[in-house]
């Protein structure tokens, strides 16, 4: 197995003001961590935990006050604009509301074209041909690109998302709670969807998720978080067998079943 | 059941909007018992939010209810208010608090006294640390768990006989999920309420209702004691939630999606309303809405209920 993402000493603060008075918070502290090529690693932890400030950190959505992510080799830590474009488009994110990362006034059609015309130099046939293939891929209507956002079911706008993302044929996907506004019966066809586009390609995907059912169901390994490190970071079936951790266990405890 | 505390018979609700009439609850029959713990489960637009809210009067002017309540065996105006005798607490207890009162200026409203320690008494009894200094506490300095606890308080501060719980837990963490389930059903208890929880998570149910009803598309589909329809469902909607649902114990088996979504609102049902998605369906389904049948063994107190034409003539359907 090779690293794809190597991150070490990650350190993210947020400066806020409390009082009138500068503060700064610290969210993740000197974070060591590698994600293997073709693995599925999901972050698990409460809210508060530091998960999203770390996906959003792989992706470049806040810049982190020390440390470095290494991705496929290259140091992103410190890129800017255009000197992060090529990397961007091999490291996509899929956030929770799907309505909240689609444009309420543009097609789908325009808002799936536009990430292709952005990173790529496909011609306009060639875009509408990798499209096709991906509305195909994720059991979307063809006429679904005539169409917008708000007339679309949560479960379908999360698969446009899915697409979205999907046609710039990235190597690291990182998903942050992406199944969780949806109703269980929508979310168990993501859910199928996202192992079945995974299958056994070297796709690596961050799953950030506080439902431990649902990383269970998709991980090969599990990092559980809190106070901003890692507690626990073991494959999935070890994690669930024997929690070492007093908080994986009060995790595991505190699980609804049926 | 003997005597119930909240009765529904056949209670529709309609909005009229601009593009015709939106049903969004299509005649729902169901009983809610003297110190019972009800869940009521479903996907999005299946009406079980709106289906309370109508008893409660809490539905808006151009909602038309239709149906009869009764509570406590006395019978109600169709969009009568219940306020004297339940209290709702809903999904989002940041949305429910005020952000400018303290949470013991809040309380004093509901609870009709300025009494600190009366006031803080009822802090305490929802297991919020230190009562009497939360009371000069807002809302934004609370967590959460705290903030939904101090919520459940003031619906409880009326001496509600019945509290309806809408998705209680949703917004919370796991850890926090498990401790405010355990404290609805600690008050129930101890005060004898009846409660009415509604969740999509059948895990939520399972935790701590007596019962549970499966509503879909405005109807009841399938209700009954709680291990019962949760370990032996009956109806192919009820069998397809509990599959859909990610386990602990299972690791990447493929899960049951069901396919389509909940029939809109506007559109008038023929037949069964889950026929369209359903695995089993026959010509029969799309004959005839299906009524409501005692299925399994019938005790003194409880039945489980149906409404399925299938269940009785494929007696070895079961989830798969």
């Amino acid at each position: 197995m090779t690293a794809v993402i190597e991150i070490e000493g990650l350190t993210v603060d947020y400066r806020i003001r409390q009082g009138g008075r500068k503060q700064s918070i610290r969210v993740l502290d000197g974070l060591d961590l590698v994600i293997e090529q073709g693995e599925t690693l999901a972050i698990v932890g409460e809210s508060g935990s530091g998960k999203s400030t770390l996906a959003n950190a792989i992706v470049g959505l806040v810049t982190p006050s020390s440390g470095s992510i290494r991705f496929e080799g290259a140091e992103l830590v410190g890129l800017k604009g255009k000197q992060r474009r090529p990397f961007q488009r091999r490291l996509q994110m899929v956030f929770q509301n799907p309505l909240l990362s689609l444009s309420p006034r543009r097609t789908i059609g325009f808002q799936l074209h536009e990430p292709l015309r952005v990173h790529t130099d496909l011609d306009d046939n060639a875009r509408s041909e990798r499209i096709a293939q991906w509305i195909d891929a994720l059991e979307l209507s063809e006429g679904i690109t005539a169409r917008y956002p708000h007339e679309l079911s949560g479960g379908q706008a999360q698969r446009v998302v899915l697409a979205r993302a999907m046609l710039l044929e990235p190597s690291v996907i990182v998903f942050d709670e992406p199944t969780s506004a949806l109703d269980v019966s929508v979310q168990a066809g993501v859910l199928n969807l996202l192992r079945s586009l995974k299958g056994t390609t070297s796709l690596t995907y961050v799953f950030i998720t506080h439902d431990l059912a649902v990383a269970r169901h998709l991980a090969d390994r599990i990092a559980v978080m809190k106070s901003g490190e890692i507690v626990e970071l073991r494959s999935a079936s070890a994690l669930f067998e024997d929690p070492q951790h007093p908080y994986t266990q009060a995790l595991l405890a505190s699980s609804l079943k049926v | 059941m003997m005597d119930p505390l909240l009765s529904l018979d056949s209670v529709g609700v309609t909005f009229s909007t601009p593009l015709g009439g939106v049903q969004a609850v299509r005649g729902v029959t169901l009983d809610v018992g003297h110190g019972e713990i009800l869940g009521v489960v479903g996907e999005s637009g299946c009406g079980k939010s709106v289906t309370f809210r109508a008893a409660l009067g809490l539905t808006p002017k151009s909602a038309e209810v239709t149906g009869l309540m009764s509570f406590d065996g006395a019978p109600m105006q169709a969009d009568g208010s219940l306020e004297q005798h339940a209290s709702m607490i809903y999904q989002n207890p940041g949305a429910a608090l005020n952000p400018v009162f303290t949470i013991g200026q809040q309380l004093a409203l509901v609870a009709g006294t300025k009494d600190r320690h009366v006031l803080g008494d009822h802090l305490a009894a929802v297991g919020l640390p230190e009562p009497l200094k939360a009371l000069d506490a807002y809302p934004h300095e609370f967590s959460g768990g705290m903030r939904q606890r101090a919520v459940i308080a003031f619906a409880l501060a009326q001496n509600p006989q019945l509290l309806i719980a809408d998705e209680p837990t949703t917004a919370l963490d796991v850890t926090t999920q498990a401790q405010v389930l355990d404290l609805i059903k600690d008050v129930q208890a101890s005060r004898d309420l009846s409660v009415v929880i509604i969740s999509h998570d059948l895990g939520v149910i399972r935790r701590i209702a007596d019962r549970v009803a499966v509503l879909y598309a405005g109807r009841v589909v399938e209700v009954g004691e709680t291990d019962t329809v949760l370990s032996a469902p009956l109806h192919p909607y009820t069998q397809a939630l509990l599959a859909a649902r990610p386990e602990l114990s299972d690791a990447g088996t493929e899960l049951g999606a069901i396919a389509g979504s909940v029939p809109d609102g506007r559109s008038s049902i023929v037949g069964c309303s889950y026929a369209p998605r359903c695995q089993h369906a026959t010509d029969l389904c799309t004959a005839e809405t299906p009524p409501m049948r005692v299925a399994g063994e019938v005790t003194e107190t409880e039945a489980h209920e149906v409404a399925c034409v299938l269940v009785g003539t494929s007696p070895a359907r079961s989830v798969s």
